[in-house]
């Protein structure tokens, strides 16, 4: 248990250093966060063109919880990079586990993703004056966090598969940004959808997570409902937990069979 | 002339070779996914061509900005810079060759996301004046072509690109009123976004599809040519000092 805590401990802290290659202080408050609540502002002025006040909360939170999916996702680059670097191969033929070094390296992009949701979705309702009650605000932190660490399981996943693939992995992550925020339910409603299709997407990661945060922002929220939906979002979760496993599994027996790009950098 | 269809030719060599560069062709019928799904799923289907033309004017803005804006900070990464600065040819005109024919392939997503709308919503859009609708696109693209040559010069020009490459997506796609017409901003922000060329041109476009007959066009026009001309002279001029400053700090090298 200790190796494993230590395991994560390092990855961590290295997920940190990355963290901060990328961004200071300052450009993640400047840049970014100016750039998630432009985009919550964006999506909530959509809904004002397109459906009236009802439509501007619908999306102020779907668009400010889609925030932490695209934080999530941003791992997806940081497997590539591993390959380029030629640390990858170092770190498979380490005796520990390459799945967990790799997944605990990103665990910082959940706790920003929330945080940059969080904030966005404050932040676009207190511009566009969209009440929030209490409750509600402080029951979306560990919704939002809920919904982040299942959809960093989905990001491990979709690394493990594009880790390899040169040149592809800006485009696996934005195509996956944009389908969990079409069909997720994040800009158009889910009942919307044909049945097929909401059968699918009851298996997409942070869905529930959604569906329990709207209605933890709802007036009057039934609370009950908000748990049941958490419920089946670490279902979920855990489901994915398992896929990313076995593909990074996979994808790093396949690399040592044919002596791949994986561990020769 | 010679110089500036030989970086049309390398530009066009260079995308064709980048998925980075072209994603956003894969990315445009996704937009229409999430835009005209959103008004459609509201029963808005009235709001159909302004969403569509959401998705092709945000697809553009990105492949100028992200494309076109990375041409001259690519430049100096791969020690290329250097080459063409030492060129007789003028450099803001490489660039212009160059982001020319970025905007210029970037106008094909005007047919795939009718072809996406059309397929994904069964709504052909149709355009109910066709010469307004030519005349604000071309001068779209000329606005486009002035963005892009502008911010691949502020890219290397300022001390945090990152900044200003995270700030060129939705602040800008409010500003330039790209689905929601500026009309409907606030009042106090309607001077600031008069200034971004997308204002004008996404108000022209949308009247060129409104079966409506089209009021203040000259004004539109005016607006358009104006804020684009701006535009690229400050990014001509911007392009200029880029080799100057170069030179006169001796960061040139070729060691």
């Amino acid at each position: 248990m200790s190796r494993l805590l230590t395991v994560v401990g390092w990855s961590l802290r290295l997920g940190l250093s990355d963290l901060r290659t990328v961004h200071t202080w300052r450009s993640w408050v400047f840049g970014w966060l100016s750039r998630v609540v432009s985009q919550v502002l964006f999506f909530s002025l959509v809904g004002l063109l397109f459906g009236g006040r009802d439509q501007v909360q619908f999306l102020l939170v779907g668009s400010a919880a889609v925030i932490a999916v695209l934080e999530c996702l941003s791992i997806v680059m940081w497997a590539a990079a591993d390959r380029h670097l030629g640390t990858a191969g170092l770190v498979v033929v380490s005796p520990t586990d390459y799945f967990l070094a790799f997944a605990a390296r990103g665990l910082h992009t959940v706790l920003t993703g929330t945080l940059s949701a969080l904030i966005a979705l404050y932040a676009g309702a207190a511009i566009l004056r969209v009440p929030l009650h209490w409750q509600g605000a402080v029951a979306a932190a560990p919704v939002v966090l809920l919904g982040a660490c299942s959809v960093y399981l989905l990001a491990v996943l979709v690394a493990g598969l594009v880790a390899t693939a040169s040149g592809a992995q800006w485009l696996a992550l934005n195509l996956t940004y944009m389908l969990i925020m079409i069909f997720g339910g994040f800009v158009i409603p889910l009942d919307t959808w044909p049945a097929v299709v909401r059968a699918i997407v009851s298996a997409v990661p942070y869905t529930h997570a959604l569906q329990a945060l709207r209605e933890a922002l709802a007036t009057g929220p039934d609370w009950s409902s908000v748990l049941a939906h958490c419920g089946w979002e670490v279902v979920v979760a855990a489901a994915w937990a398992v896929a990313a496993k076995s593909a990074f599994g996979l994808a790093i027996r396949h690399e040592r069979r044919s002596g791949g790009a994986l561990l020769a950098g | 002339m010679t110089a500036t269809l030989a970086a049309v030719r390398l530009q066009w060599w260079l995308m064709r070779g980048s998925l980075d560069d072209r994603q956003s062709f894969i990315l445009a019928p996704l937009f229409v996914l999430l835009l005209v799904g959103a008004a459609y799923a509201r029963g808005r289907q009235d709001l159909i061509p302004q969403a569509a033309l959401g998705a092709v004017l945000i697809s553009l803005w990105n492949i100028c900005v992200q494309v076109g804006g990375g041409i001259v900070s690519n430049e100096r990464r791969f020690a290329t810079f250097e080459l063409a600065a030492a060129s007789p040819a003028a450099f803001p005109l490489l660039v212009l060759g160059r982001v020319s024919t970025v905007v210029g392939v970037a106008l094909l997503v005007i047919p795939e996301v009718w072809l996406a709308t059309l397929l994904f919503f069964g709504t052909a859009v149709t355009v109910a004046h066709p010469g307004l609708f030519a005349i604000a696109l071309l001068l779209t693209t000329f606005g486009m072509i002035a963005v892009a040559g502008f911010v691949a010069a502020l890219f290397v020009l300022a001390r945090n690109a990152l900044y200003l490459q995270i700030a060129f997506t939705y602040p800008f796609f409010i500003l330039g009123g790209l689905v929601v017409p500026v009309s409907m901003l606030p009042e106090w922000l309607g001077p600031v976004s008069r200034l971004v060329f997308l204002s004008w041109g996404g108000d022209l476009l949308r009247a060129s599809l409104d079966p409506q007959p089209p009021a203040g066009v000259g004004k539109q026009v005016t607006g358009l040519l104006v804020a684009s001309i701006v535009t690229f002279a400050l990014g001509q001029v911007l392009l200029g000092r880029l080799v100057d400053r170069a030179r006169r700090h001796g960061s040139l090298g070729l060691a």
